[in-house]
């Protein structure tokens, strides 16, 4: 019944395959001087630019990856790569978030929910939850009352 | 959630995508995408700034699509971008817009046009 594969899902490969333009333009604005701006043709160029950085850092950490005989691409393979395609400024902040990341998930597996942590029961936190609710109302109905008696 | 004041950031999920286009590429840890968008946050980083930096040089505010092919001719990091900028014509190729300085090889002043378009193939 599931057939996802099949050729007809192939349609919305072609943009799928590209960065998003909203998030790079964003980018791009936040590092550009704020006196220059930039035409939309440069924009998408930089895109296109950005998708050929990809597959070179990839291509070239999966060569290293296959190099020492490993199957699957590790971010040390990526940090080797970066360093022979002569980006080893790059190096120190990219091993920065390799570090975060690592406690990220550490901190996941570790962290019980914060139910548990709570100490209350279900029911003192529901009881918790309808006061909160409760007060809301009164502050909302209270703020919406003064907009009715006087809109100075 | 943490890191979303920080700036903008890319889609983990794409870049991964944008990897596996590539049939040699396999496997990924899930780390590496995550390692690979800062990479490309600091590469957007150097192609930008190298790229303002020509507009700048030649007078201008907008950066021009032939302002990206001199940065990233002149810039050893970004070699492997000029294939992409290969079909890319400098209307100026003597360095300035808009003939701010600019005079031609033969010695002429070279005055630009207002409003160039991009030149189209």
């Amino acid at each position: 019944m599931s057939d996802r594969e099949g050729p007809s899902g192939s349609g919305a490969a072609d943009d799928d395959l590209s960065l998003p333009k909203a998030t790079v333009y964003k980018l791009i604005g936040e590092l550009l001087p704020p006196e220059i701006t930039c035409t939309k043709e440069t924009r998408d160029l930089v895109i296109e630019c950005c998708v050929e950085f990809i597959h070179l850092i990839s291509s070239e950490s999966n060569e290293i990856c296959e190099k020492e005989s490993k199957k699957t691409i590790s971010p040390e393979h990526v940090v080797q790569a970066l360093k022979v395609l002569g980006f080893e400024g790059y190096v120190e902040e990219v091993e920065e978030v390799l570090k975060d990341h690592k406690q990220q998930v550490k901190d996941r597996e570790k962290k019980v929910s914060k139910f548990e942590q709570s100490g209350f029961s279900q029911e003192e936190l529901l009881a918790q939850q309808e006061a909160l609710f409760a007060e809301a109302r009164a502050r909302a109905a209270a703020a919406q009352q003064a907009q009715a008696t006087g809109p100075s | 959630m943490k890191n979303k004041n920080k700036s903008t950031k890319f889609p983990v999920a794409r870049i991964k995508k944008i990897m596996q286009k590539d049939d040699e590429v396999g496997k990924v840890a899930q780390a590496t995408p995550v390692l690979i968008s800062k990479s490309l946050e600091l590469f957007m980083a150097t192609l930008v700034d190298e790229m303002s930096k020509v507009t700048v040089e030649r007078g201008c505010k907008r950066v021009e699509v032939w302002h990206l092919k001199a940065a990233i001719e002149r810039t050893e990091m970004l070699d492997f971008l000029k294939e992409i900028v290969d079909p890319i014509q400098d209307p100026y190729p003597n360095g300035a817009d808009e003939g701010t300085a600019g005079v031609g090889p033969d010695g002429k002043k070279k005055r630009g046009p207002r409003k160039k378009k991009e030149p189209v193939d």
